[in-house]
């Protein structure tokens, strides 16, 4: 039971963080923070010598942290275009991460059973301990949400008046981010580090084939996600061998194309 | 006897990627490189399940057949759906990949298929299938192939790639010059296919990305026009691959890794070396 309803929070804070990464036209980021959180794990086990929740998680957020920084340095480069720094740096990433698992595999070959989890996400391997830490983040960020999305809708939808009218609005910007990848973090043993970024952008395209204002966009969104979360983790605790992530992924993405072909509204984005 | 062996399959796979990196750096492409290398995940599994065999002639064919119908279908939703690029490309790439490990899951779990070889790649395994030539015992079936391959693109890239440059510049004045710039871009994405397809199973999806992106990126730093941009490509490439395997060889870590994490440090240190200079100037 705790599951389900922690999985359900998790996947609505994250349907709900999501929609400003599409409307801001930042969709790929939680894909390279979601790459760059490998070799934080692999690093965690290997330093730790045990497969400890809370480590892997700070270990994780400071990787993330990192990642995210370097994109902001190379960014300021006029030569540099955002796509090429993003490729090089989720594939420098997890570079990183494959060159620390061989020495894993060759220093303690015992705990690297579970990790290839990680990369698909398996919900029957997550403890209660860590359930209870996924559910009062999530709590967390409901409650940061609360405040914070009055000034995040001005940021995606006109981003100069947000920088004029407010003063806030580096604080604001640094506290999304802040929370976007303490949730990529915490997504990890549920859809897995390749597929992270389909749990941000695909309930915000579904949601935007139907609704007409924002209220009913973020209803949409984080029913559509919780929904398919619900379906995926019920799908794949019932059959051991299947992994979360690419359940969750696909149910999504059926979803997507159901209300492509459903909706009449034209689409512009 | 190893090591020069795997120093020659590296080398030879960067050098192929190398020469197509210009090109995608200067249109923009690199996610789009990321969206085709994750999603074509499903036509390899298909088409190890149509052929049951990883090596032969046939499962290349219809791997770099798929790879292109996947980018042909990439392009089409680009075009229809008018929704922004990077949401287009993480709905897409993620769904046709968790398609493909749930394909794994159910057909190929047995064999060596599974996800994790094609996330990782597997360069050291490939010093086994040698020729045995007497005098170049270290040549295997997988160099062969990647010669060829090599051949192809310098072919494409002798009268094909020029006219594909204009567009990057001038999308304008290239449609209203070359009648043909479709079916080049066409052709640019069968090259782009073949070149993934074949070097996937040697350096696996992530260091095809980084190796495809950085050296046009790092030359893109520090030339002047295309022709610098290409003979520095090669130079960068070259280094980093005889670099990052010498590292991974004494340390005796995971050589597809290494080099896709020199290649961040590479372009940290670039970066860092022209922004320098540019505040002098």
């Amino acid at each position: 039971m705790l599951i389900y309803f922690s999985v359900l929070l998790f996947a609505l804070v994250a349907a709900l963080y999501g929609n400003f990464c599409v409307f801001q036209k930042q969709g790929l980021i939680a894909d390279v923070l979601g790459h760059s959180v490998f070799p934080a794990v692999i690093l965690s086990i290997l330093l730790t010598n045990s497969k400890s929740y809370f480590y892997m998680m700070v270990f994780s957020f400071l990787f993330s942290l990192l990642a995210f920084a370097i994109l902001n340095y190379l960014k300021r480069n006029p030569l540099l275009d955002k796509d090429s720094i993003m490729a090089i740096i989720l594939s420098g990433f997890f570079g990183l991460g494959t060159l620390l698992i061989s020495i894993l595999k060759r220093n303690s070959s015992n705990l690297i059973s579970g990790v290839s989890d990680i990369f698909y996400g398996n919900v029957s391997a997550i403890s209660s301990y860590d359930l209870f830490f996924i559910l009062w983040f999530s709590l967390i960020s409901l409650l940061v949400y609360y405040f914070l999305r009055r000034y995040l809708i001005f940021s995606s939808f006109d981003s100069t008046f947000f920088k004029f009218k407010f003063k806030i609005h580096k604080l604001v910007d640094f506290i999304f981010y802040f929370i976007l990848t303490f949730l990529v973090t915490l997504s990890i043993n549920l859809v897995g580090i390749i597929l992270t970024s389909a749990l941000f952008i695909i309930p915000c395209l579904i949601s935007y084939k139907f609704s007409k204002n924002y209220f009913q966009l973020e209803m949409i969104s984080s029913l559509a996600a919780c929904f398919s979360c619900f379906l995926g983790v019920f799908i794949s605790s019932n059959f051991n061998s299947v992994p979360t992530g690419p359940l969750i992924v696909i149910i999504l993405g059926l979803f997507f194309i159901s209300a492509h072909f459903i909706s009449i509204k034209p689409s512009k984005l | 006897m190893i090591l020069i062996s795997l120093l020659l399959t590296l080398v030879l796979s960067s050098l192929c990627l190398a020469l197509v990196s210009p090109t995608l750096v200067l249109k923009k492409e690199a996610m789009f490189v990321d969206a085709i290398s994750h999603s074509v995940l499903p036509g390899i599994v298909f088409s190890f399940i149509l052929i049951k065999s990883l090596d032969s002639f046939l499962f290349d064919f219809f791997a770099v057949f798929f790879s292109f119908l996947t980018a042909l279908l990439l392009k089409k939703v680009f075009n229809s759906l008018k929704i922004s690029k990077e949401s287009i490309i993480g709905l897409f790439y993620t769904f046709l990949f968790s398609i493909g490990v749930l394909m794994v899951v159910f057909f190929a779990n047995d064999v060596h298929l599974d996800a994790d070889a094609v996330l990782f790649g597997q360069v050291e395994y490939t010093v086994f299938d040698t020729l045995n030539i007497q005098i170049l015992p270290f040549l295997n079936a997988t160099h062969l192939k990647l010669s060829l391959c090599l051949l192809v693109i310098l072919l494409w890239v002798k009268f094909f790639s020029r006219k594909l440059y204009y567009e990057s510049f001038d999308f304008n004045f290239a449609t209203f010059k070359f009648k043909n710039l479709k079916y080049l871009n066409y052709i640019f994405y069968l090259i782009l296919s073949f070149v993934l397809i074949m070097s996937f199973k040697v350096l696996g999806v992530v260091l095809v990305l980084s190796l495809a992106i950085a050296p046009g990126l790092n030359a893109k730093l520090f030339s002047k026009n295309l022709n610098d941009m290409y003979v520095y490509s090669l130079i960068y490439c070259v280094l980093s691959s005889l670099i990052g395997t010498f590292v991974a060889y004494s340390l005796n870590i995971s050589i597809a890794g290494t080099i896709a994490f020199c290649n961040l440090i590479f372009l940290l240190l670039a970066n860092f070396l022209k922004t320098n200079s540019m505040h002098k100037n």
